[in-house]
């Protein structure tokens, strides 16, 4: 469950010097624990920054990801469990924004991986936590 | 009965009711729909023997090229065999019937529709299954898919599980050599190659076959109906070679024979997938002996039919493989070495979300390019040999693509896990991770019409009145199940046919 942030860039394709590296996945990257942890989601509730650098690489990768406008879209996805929602309410609204998200279509593609652009936008939001 | 063709004499006559050519599944299955018939007379023709070898392999050799297939490719020895029992002699035996959406025009596929229904097979499905030994095909998932072994997705609008059968598997020769040996209307001829059909005066029957003694010399045989069963690659090439009152070959009025070539296309490693469920496993997805079928089994993910039309996309089976914990090689072989109960790491390997590999079988688009042909040269018993051009068209490279997108979707959507592609919808092929799986279809393909189709939905070449074909080359379109009980069902059909035709 510990995902660095070398791990993180190698998951978009980026490798830490800038260069393009072979992709290597490595498999708790992408442990969907890691997504819905519910210390993870308790410490995104309340701390969501904005990573330029990592928003830069999926904005390379991907140009149609709204990047600007994550911050807003997730500080609106988590309002509602700062203000009163418990970590396990929170963490079905963020599951179920995902599964949402696939079932409309809205996924994006990072390296291959289809993710929901809910989840990419949670990984390019987790500037500072212990999983980057 | 047995026999040895070195024994008929030169420029001798045989003369049968039914001539068979070829003894493999479709062959061996026709020949004993008339077991208990003593009245009609049945020829097989097998132009090997009872065993390998190398000789009569070597008939097999010819060209290839095309979008996988090097330069004399081994796939033209290496995915049939020539001697009695055919193919099935190395037949892995998994099988399984066509989809309904197989049989059906699609508009977005061309050439597609076969004109007969899944209805239509079904009675010849139930009666092919005790010939390839296997029961229970119609066990409903949820028997299959235990606690223990669960599906990975749940069956849905958008994506089913498709179970693939095996059969023991049943070799055909060694299986059902006894009774042909004992049947005293059923001459089965070892070692009688067919040189090529003969055309008769009318133009429309076929009046004998040339049966080749040696490279100079021959006999006929003779038969009412002729039913040609030499595999998807032969059926042509003895087609396209009887040219003496066809310069075009028999069948061929509208160049059709030799062309739209397929195989199931099996890509590797088109891409990875995590669970995001401990309790969910592959296992279902492994090949092992089902509890309640006692026949090996494995499981597959398909889009589902509705999909398919919504999405114009050719059938495609997403199989599971080899789960690679994230433990590392070293403690992943002790794993697999140390019995569990004493095994340390089973726990890891328990609890750890799965994370395999996964492949694709998929259908391939008909493509007239894709075809057999003749070279100029000539094997031992002075036929042309052929050459095979296999072509693969961007669209299979697109559907499989998107069909493994969809089903990726699928995964997110009902929180099972992630899919990664890493299968480039616009590269070129990769021979490395691209192969067929022996199945040689659509060369003499059925449609009602001529101009569409070698053969009408009873199997008869369309321009000849006595001369059927049988096997997978008269499948329009191949579907993503493996062929073999199909062409058995599809022969027991011809044979009802034939046992018509012969009451008459």
């Amino acid at each position: 469950m510990k995902l660095s942030r070398r791990r993180t860039l190698f998951l978009l394709g980026i490798g830490v010097t800038g260069l393009s590296l072979p992709i290597v996945i490595d498999l708790p990257l992408l442990n969907q624990r890691a997504f819905f942890d519910k210390s993870t989601i308790q410490e995104l509730s309340s701390r969501l920054p904005y990573v330029p650098e990592v928003a830069d690489a999926m904005k390379k990768l991907h140009p149609e990801v709204p990047l600007e406008s994550f911050q807003s879209v997730l500080n609106s996805l988590y309002s509602q469990s700062r203000a009163s929602l418990t970590a396990e309410q929170t963490l079905e609204i963020v599951k179920e924004k995902i599964r949402s998200d696939f079932r409309s279509g809205n996924v994006i593609d990072v390296a291959g991986w289809k993710l929901s652009e809910t989840e990419v936008r949670i990984f390019c939001s987790q500037r500072d936590s212990e999983y980057l | 009965m047995f026999v040895r063709a070195r024994s008929i004499d030169a420029d001798s006559v045989q003369e049968h009711d039914v001539v068979i050519i070829g003894a493999g599944a479709a062959g061996i299955a026709i020949a004993r729909e008339f077991l208990n018939q003593p009245s009609i007379s049945v020829a097989m023709c097998e132009a090997g023997g009872l065993s390998f070898s190398d000789r009569s392999q070597e008939f097999y050799l010819g060209e290839t090229s095309g979008s996988i297939l090097e330069k004399n490719d081994a796939y033209l020895p290496s995915t049939r065999l020539r001697y009695f029992g055919g193919t099935t002699n190395h037949w892995h035996g998994w099988c399984g019937r066509l989809d309904p959406i197989d049989f059906e025009e699609r508009p977005w596929l061309p050439v597609s529709g076969w004109p007969i229904t899944l209805s239509d097979l079904e009675p010849y499905y139930q009666r092919a299954l005790p010939i390839v030994e296997i029961d229970g095909i119609d066990t409903p998932l949820h028997k299959l898919a235990t606690l223990d072994r669960p599906e990975l997705l749940s069956e849905s609008e958008s994506v089913e599980t498709k179970i693939f059968h095996r059969s023991p598997p049943t070799r055909f020769g060694q299986r059902y050599r006894a009774e042909l040996k004992q049947s005293s209307n059923i001459s089965v001829y070892l070692g009688a190659p067919i040189r090529s059909l003969e055309v008769d005066d009318s133009g429309k029957t076929i009046g004998h076959c040339l049966v080749a003694k040696g490279s100079d010399s021959s006999w006929k045989i003779r038969g009412k109906h002729y039913v040609l069963a030499t595999g998807g690659l032969e059926n042509p090439r003895m087609l396209l070679a009887s040219q003496k009152r066809a310069p075009q070959g028999i069948g061929n009025e509208h160049d059709l024979v030799g062309r739209f070539f397929m195989d199931h296309l099996q890509i590797l490693d088109i891409g990875q997938l995590i669970l995001d469920s401990a309790h969910l496993n592959n296992h279902l997805y492994e090949r092992f002996v089902h509890p309640i079928l006692h026949h090996f089994v494995v499981a597959t993910t398909c889009l589902s039919q509705a999909q398919q039309r919504q999405h114009h996309l050719q059938n495609c089976a997403l199989f599971y493989l080899q789960p690679e914990q994230p433990v590392g090689p070293i403690s992943t072989a002790l794993r697999r070495a140390l019995p569990k109960i004493d095994n340390p790491l089973s726990d890891i390997s328990d609890s750890s979300p799965f994370f395999g590999r996964l492949e694709c079988r998929t259908e391939q688009r008909p493509n007239r390019e894709s075809r057999v042909t003749l070279t100029n040269e000539l094997d031992d018993i002075g036929m042309p040999r052929l050459k095979l051009d296999w072509r693969l068209s961007k669209e299979d490279r697109e559907s499989a693509y998107r069909t493994l997108e969809l089903i990726a979707h699928e995964f997110g959507a009902q929180g099972e896990g992630r899919v990664r592609v890493v299968f480039d919808q616009n590269g070129p092929w990769d021979r490395r991770r691209t192969f067929g799986g022996a199945h040689h279809i659509g060369t003499t393909r059925m449609d009602t019409r001529p101009e569409h189709g070698v053969v009408n939905k009873d199997c008869r070449v369309h321009s000849m009145d006595n001369l059927f074909i049988a096997g997978s080359s008269v499948f329009p379109t191949s579907g993503v199940m493996n062929p073999t009980l199909t062409i058995v069902a599809l022969a027991l059909r011809l044979s009802d046919h034939l046992k018509g035709r012969l009451a008459q």
